[in-house]
């Protein structure tokens, strides 16, 4: 009941308010549509990996398929071993993936089989990579399937009985006569979403939630410069009531701005898994309010406001660029990164981009969020001057 | 309508500390109909004496008991800015837990006998600090308290309304109403308030 009420004049104060909340992604698009020329012609180009093959077929032809790895572009370092020392050397960081082929894969390939390609990375960004590299390997698969359909169909002109063909088709490794063999979809290989659309949206989910966050702490910095709290107090509300209706509050921000930033990148090209972004954007913003809170409820009554919208804001700012918000994550320190709210915001896109059938769109320069950086220098130091005074 | 035996208010050496103690130790008792004045410097710990009766913080040291429903008013009033004053009043009552119907009743009754209602649907950071006030008291007029706590209730008030706000004070006072009231001004006291508590003295004055 009173859980209910708080809201309620929590949601229409917000309603009221929603208006000034717009107005902070407003810089974000104006950025956006003047950097767009620029990001459509920057193409970008994926990272070099250093790569690891675990290959159990021991086929002639497979062989052939490992050197083709080898000489992928992107593949800056190559290594062939067994499945154990390749763990071993992910571990140590002293490969960044590694590739498995199961056993037989060439033999099941032929027969139309599905089969799996195990593909180890040491992080997501790295696995994205790998995951084109898998994506290469399946085109050239097809091909050896193709001209296995190709030999397939040569071998019944040329050998006039069953027996010779089976015989002249296990010498060649590919145990395919009298298969009715489909040839198509039958690797497969999980879409890997670019790093620019991975980029973006983690953008868009940590921004949308951490605008909600900011907003939640300032009002409950509000709510106690201004004595509600200790009203509260009167009245024997607890705490952890208070708080969960703030939590609901800021889910309340969080999602619908995080639909309306996915609107403007359906706009330029994205299609993207709507529930599950709402659902990230609310379980980031809820984790970012639980960091801002401290600011919110503890110093003297009349900084806290302010103090609340400063020290949010500069370790919001702090957080993408330490967390993954910006590209190049992958060079990131993985001890800082791995327990960043912008970093997990960076996986959670990655799951929110899991399904969808995402167009190809250039990378886009680092420089479209450039000016926020001194604005985050300038919240900082704002910040820390007050806690000095 | 005379003090009663019935113990309203019963503090045993409270005492609450930031990193100093803020004032001595403080004992009183305050029965039905009963008024305490406190008084004293800036700083010396009057508001937080009253956050201490009121529940909104925790003694240190020594121990105090309270009986009866409490009203409030506080010098910084924690109403939200964004709501009218009768919006702020149904706010408050439905946080005293009283639903939808009842809430809206009450906090209308509470308008009128403060003199709010000329002014309710005006949103409460356009009201000047006496009209804030006014809301205050309304508040505190949500159910009918035993004890009431005023933190420089007065200080906002024109004349006439301070006159008005006495009477009725004097009037709940009567039929049972105890009273802490801080104030600068000794007159205040008047008529309300038996006994006067300075801070940081730890002993009770009686005039």
């Amino acid at each position: 009941m009173k859980f209910f009420s708080l809201f309620q004049i929590d949601l229409r104060i917000l309603l009221r308010s929603f208006p000034l909340i717009l107005t902070f992604p407003l810089f974000f698009i104006l950025a956006s549509f003047f950097m767009l020329p620029v990001g459509l012609t920057d193409k970008g180009t994926l990272p070099k990996v250093s790569l690891t093959m675990v290959n159990h077929d021991d086929a002639e032809l497979t062989e052939i398929l490992v050197n083709l790895v080898e000489e992928l572009d992107m593949i800056d370092g190559f290594t062939e071993t067994d499945l154990e020392s390749a763990q071993k050397l992910l571990a140590n960081g002293e490969t960044d993936v590694v590739i498995e082929f199961p056993p037989k894969m060439l033999q099941n390939l032929i027969r139309g089989n599905e089969i799996t390609v195990n593909v180890f990375a040491k992080d997501q960004t790295i696995g994205a990579i790998a995951k084109t590299v898998t994506e290469r390997l399946a085109d050239t698969m097809n091909h050896v399937q193709a001209s296995s359909t190709a030999y397939y169909h040569l071998s019944k002109e040329l050998f006039s009985t069953d027996k010779e063909r089976e015989e002249a088709a296990t010498a060649f490794d590919m145990s395919i006569v009298n298969e009715s063999i489909s040839r198509k979809h039958n690797i497969r290989v999980v879409r890997a979403a670019s790093q620019y659309e991975i980029q973006l949206t983690a953008l868009i989910v940590f921004l949308a939630a951490a605008i909600a966050a900011v907003f939640t702490a300032m009002r409950t910095a509000k709510e106690f410069s201004g004595g509600l709290i200790r009203r509260f107090r009167m009245h024997k509300i607890p705490f952890v009531l208070f708080w969960s209706e703030k939590m609901l509050l800021t889910v309340c921000v969080a999602i619908p701005l995080c639909l309306i930033l996915a609107g403007i990148a359906a706009f330029f090209g994205f299609h993207i898994h709507l529930l599950r972004l709402a659902a990230s954007s609310g379980f980031i913003s809820l984790l970012l309010f639980s960091v801002f809170l401290p600011f919110s409820v503890s110093g003297k009554d009349n900084n806290r406001p302010i103090r609340s919208m400063f020290g949010a804001g500069a370790i919001c700012i702090l957080l993408l660029f330490l967390g993954g918000g910006f590209y190049p994550t992958y060079l990131m320190e993985f001890s800082i990164r791995d327990i960043n709210p912008a970093w997990l915001s960076h996986l959670l896109a990655e799951w929110t981009l899991s399904d969808a059938q995402v167009g190809q769109i250039g990378i886009a320069p680092l420089s479209l969020f450039a000016p926020v950086l001194p604005a985050a220098l300038c919240a900082g130091y704002a910040f820390f001057k007050q806690r000095s005074a | 309508m005379t003090a009663t035996d019935q113990k309203i208010l019963c503090a045993s050496g409270i005492v609450k500390k930031r990193k100093n103690p803020l004032f001595n130790p403080v004992t009183f008792s305050l029965h039905e109909g009963e008024g305490l004045g406190i008084q004293g410097p800036n700083g010396s710990g009057k508001t937080t004496l009253l956050d201490l009766f009121a529940g909104i913080l925790s003694p240190d040291e020594g121990s105090f008991s309270r009986s009866g429903n409490l009203g409030y008013v506080m010098q910084t009033d924690g109403f939200q800015e964004q709501l009218s004053c009768i919006d702020n009043l149904i706010f408050e009552a439905s946080m005293l837990g009283f639903s939808g119907k009842e809430a809206k009743s009450r906090a209308k009754r509470a308008s009128e006998l403060c003199g709010v209602e000329s002014f309710s649907t005006k949103k409460l950071s356009l009201c000047s600090a006496g009209m804030r006030t006014r809301v205050g008291f309304a508040a505190a007029f949500l159910q009918k308290p035993a004890l009431l706590l005023l933190d420089e209730a007065f200080g906002a008030l024109d004349k006439q309304t301070r006159l008005a706000f006495h009477e009725l004070l004097q009037y709940e006072k009567r039929k049972g109403l105890a009273i802490v009231f801080i104030s600068h001004d000794p007159n205040d006291f008047e008529g309300l308030c038996e006994r006067v508590l300075t801070l940081p003295e730890s002993e009770v004055n009686t005039r």
